[in-house]
């Protein structure tokens, strides 16, 4: 779960970092900005969990008080990189005599944590990880073992900063990692100050896995979905929405992501990725197949199955249910493999759905069924 | 062989929903399981097998356990697999999904450190075919054979190993590392065992996006390291960058780990690429 910058600047700050001091407007709930009483300059910051918001004019800088209200109005009417604006932050704004990069991060790759920092903050780091390399300083920090004063020391001569002046941030970055299961916890630009080093700008990622263990994270509300996705974790279903028109379920992650690139490959659009794991059983499917076909931007929905722990029948009953159920009528492409296939063919062909055995076939007369409307 | 009728495994979760069920498949299957632990049913029985509190009273009376199978849920799984680790059992092959990664760093470092090898976790766990199965894969699925299969998906998996079949082709052993961002035993380790086990002579390589296993495993067979003809498909040439594709490890981020990137490393190295897994077999075939 992504935290949105007012969320991550309100972690931060507990944790000892310091962040500039701003209020958060809600869209339902805007006061006057006379009545917030603050010195211009200050910032008009949208929170969305996107990135790229400056670039879509999610961010304005407000030096004359008399216009601030017309600027909050026009950032919440707009739409940030396919997110409405529901929050702003007003944040004083703060000058920089210099801007730095630092994170942590769960680095896949080498099994632990990493800290990393620029000595020229700003940009995204893989920007300047491209252009400017020799500006980033990566740390590998164990997880058998504690963030240390020579880790801190590492990152103050690397920005060229007392070590007691960076201290307190990178122990902040890496307490939040550790007791907020976060993947990433990142400040940039991290700006030397009159008040000293502050953090601008921040994200928080918290791993999903997680969740379950902070329950203050887990009551905020959902973002970064779009309102399918919203519907299909309400069904506990493992769904992604893509741009096409194909619905798919498959049975397995690997093997879902291997029929939405099949599909591609013949010349079929895929909409989602619907998998409903292996061992599913005939109510899961039902739900599935129902869900997809209530959509209205599937055209064909292909269902692409490898019965090992999935039982081949249970699929099949799972989706004459979901057809008995649902009025909609949509092409359904089925290709059953492996536990009771030739059963769950049986099934389907009763009531007039055929089936395939081969994968490749099936994909092609999907993606003819949905490139012939 | 990774592992054979003679292995001894121990079942860690044995009494639950999963962790019952699978241990009657793979008992099925030959799975040599001497015992089984769920704290506080200890003294209970799984298919005629003893079920003990702790890892230590499993192993101090069936001292020789090489494996241990972890069907433990989320929450409790990093103590099972601690306690696997501090029992030193030298293989700990982590069925469940969900773990929260801080917990998975933490004990792989520590695994490592002691001298273990985990495989997964939210893997499918491993099979030799005719031989031994130690995880969830459908015995059904494989024939014996000649090819080694290393995935990180496991329908795929069996997918893979039944069309396989279907061509009169086997497997000589097949592991699932886990679909999760941080697993214990990656791709590569897997192709140098491949590598080094006589009844395999060409290894295929089931990836999908995110990480950078399937880089590693082209590097090394550009070194020289892996020299066995290796033909490989990565799923996600479609997913879109920051979204999970169920896997918590298949995920595009910050530009890398994308599958058209890992398909031309593959590529360039020397190995197969196929934009297919259905295809496999006929490439399999040719190689053989």
């Amino acid at each position: 779960m992504r935290l949105y910058e007012f969320e991550s600047k309100i972690i931060l700050k507990e944790f000892g970092a310091t962040v500039p001091r701003g209020f958060i407007i809600s869209k339902d709930d805007i006061p006057t900005v006379s009545s917030l009483n603050l010195k211009v300059p200050w910032y008009l910051k949208a929170q969305v969990p996107v990135g790229g918001r400056g670039k879509a004019g999610g961010i304005v800088e407000v030096e004359d008080a008399n216009n601030a209200e017309k600027h909050l109005l026009s950032i919440f009417n707009k739409t940030i990189n396919g997110y409405g604006v529901e929050k702003v932050l007003i944040e004083e704004a703060v000058r920089s005599a210099k801007e730095f990069y630092l994170s942590i991060t769960v680095n896949r790759d080498t099994r632990s944590y990493s800290i990393i920092a620029g000595s020229e903050g700003g940009m995204d780091v893989e920007e300047i990880a491209k252009t400017k390399p020799a500006t980033i300083l990566k740390l590998s920090i164990s997880p058998l073992r504690k963030v240390s004063d020579f880790d801190v020391l590492s990152v103050s001569n690397h920005f060229g900063l007392p070590s007691e002046q960076i201290r307190p941030t990178v122990l902040a970055l890496y307490d939040i990692a550790l007791s907020l299961d976060a993947e990433l916890v990142e400040v940039n630009p991290l700006a030397l100050t009159k008040y000293g080093l502050v953090a601008l700008d921040a994200k928080i990622l918290i791993d999903d896995n997680a969740l379950y263990r902070h329950p203050v994270l887990l009551g905020l509300p959902p973002r970064g979905r779009s309102k399918e996705e919203e519907a299909a974790v309400k069904l506990s279903l493992s769904y992604a929405s893509l741009d096409g028109d194909i619905g798919i379920i498959g049975n397995g992650a690997g093997l879902t992501m291997a029929t939405m690139d099949l599909l591609k490959s013949k010349g079929g659009l895929p909409a989602n990725f619907l998998d409903l794991g292996a061992g599913a059983k005939s109510d899961k499917f039902r739900e599935g197949v129902a869900f997809l076909m209530q959509n209205e931007r599937m055209k064909v929905i292909f269902i692409n199955i490898f019965g090992g722990m999935t039982r081949c029948d249970e699929v099949a009953k799972g989706i004459v249910d979901a057809v008995s159920e649902i009025r909609i009528k949509k092409p359904i492409v089925v290709r059953l493999a492996g536990t009771n296939a030739e059963e769950g063919a049986r099934i389907l062909e009763k009531v007039g759905i055929a089936t395939f055995t081969n994968p490749l076939e099936a994909a092609s007369r999907a993606a003819s069924l949905a490139g012939g409307e | 062989m990774f592992v054979d009728e003679n292995t001894p495994v121990l079942v860690q979760g044995i009494t639950g929903r999963e962790g019952s069920f699978h241990t009657r498949l793979m008992k099925e299957y030959g799975t040599k399981i001497l015992a089984g632990v769920t704290p506080g049913r200890g003294g209970a029985s799984v298919e005629v097998i003893p079920v003990y509190n702790t890892v230590r009273e499993a192993l101090s009376d069936h001292p020789g356990i090489k494996f241990s199978v972890v069907f433990v849920p989320p929450a409790h799984c990093f103590n099972a697999v601690l306690e696997a680790i501090e029992a030193e059992i030298p293989s700990i092959v982590v069925i469940t999904e969900g773990i929260p990664v801080k917990d998975t760093l933490w004990l792989v470092n520590y695994a490592q450190y002691k001298g273990c090898r985990i495989i997964g976790p939210n893997g499918p766990g491993l099979i030799v075919p005719g031989r031994s199965k130690i995880g969830i894969m459908p015995g059904t699925a494989f024939s014996q054979g000649r090819v080694g299969l290393v995935s990180r998906s496991g329908t795929l998996t069996y997918e893979v190993g039944n069309a396989l079949k279907v061509k009169g082709l086997g497997v000589s052993t097949a592991v699932g590392v886990g679909g999760d961002a941080v697993v214990g035993t990656t791709m590569l380790d897997i192709a140098r065992m491949l590598e080094a086990d006589a009844t395999t002579e060409v290894i295929v390589v089931l990836g999908e996006i995110g990480g950078n296993m399937e880089e590693e495993l082209a590097s090394a067979i550009s070194s020289g390291t892996i020299t066995k003809p290796t033909v490989a498909f990565i799923a996600g040439v479609t997913a879109p960058p920051g979204k999970r594709m169920g896997h918590a490890g298949a995920i595009l981020s910050e530009g890398r780990g994308s599958a058209f990137d890992k398909l031309a490393r593959l590529k360039a190295a020397g190995a197969h690429v196929v934009d297919t897994p259905w295809k496999i077999p006929d490439i399999v075939k040719e190689l053989l």
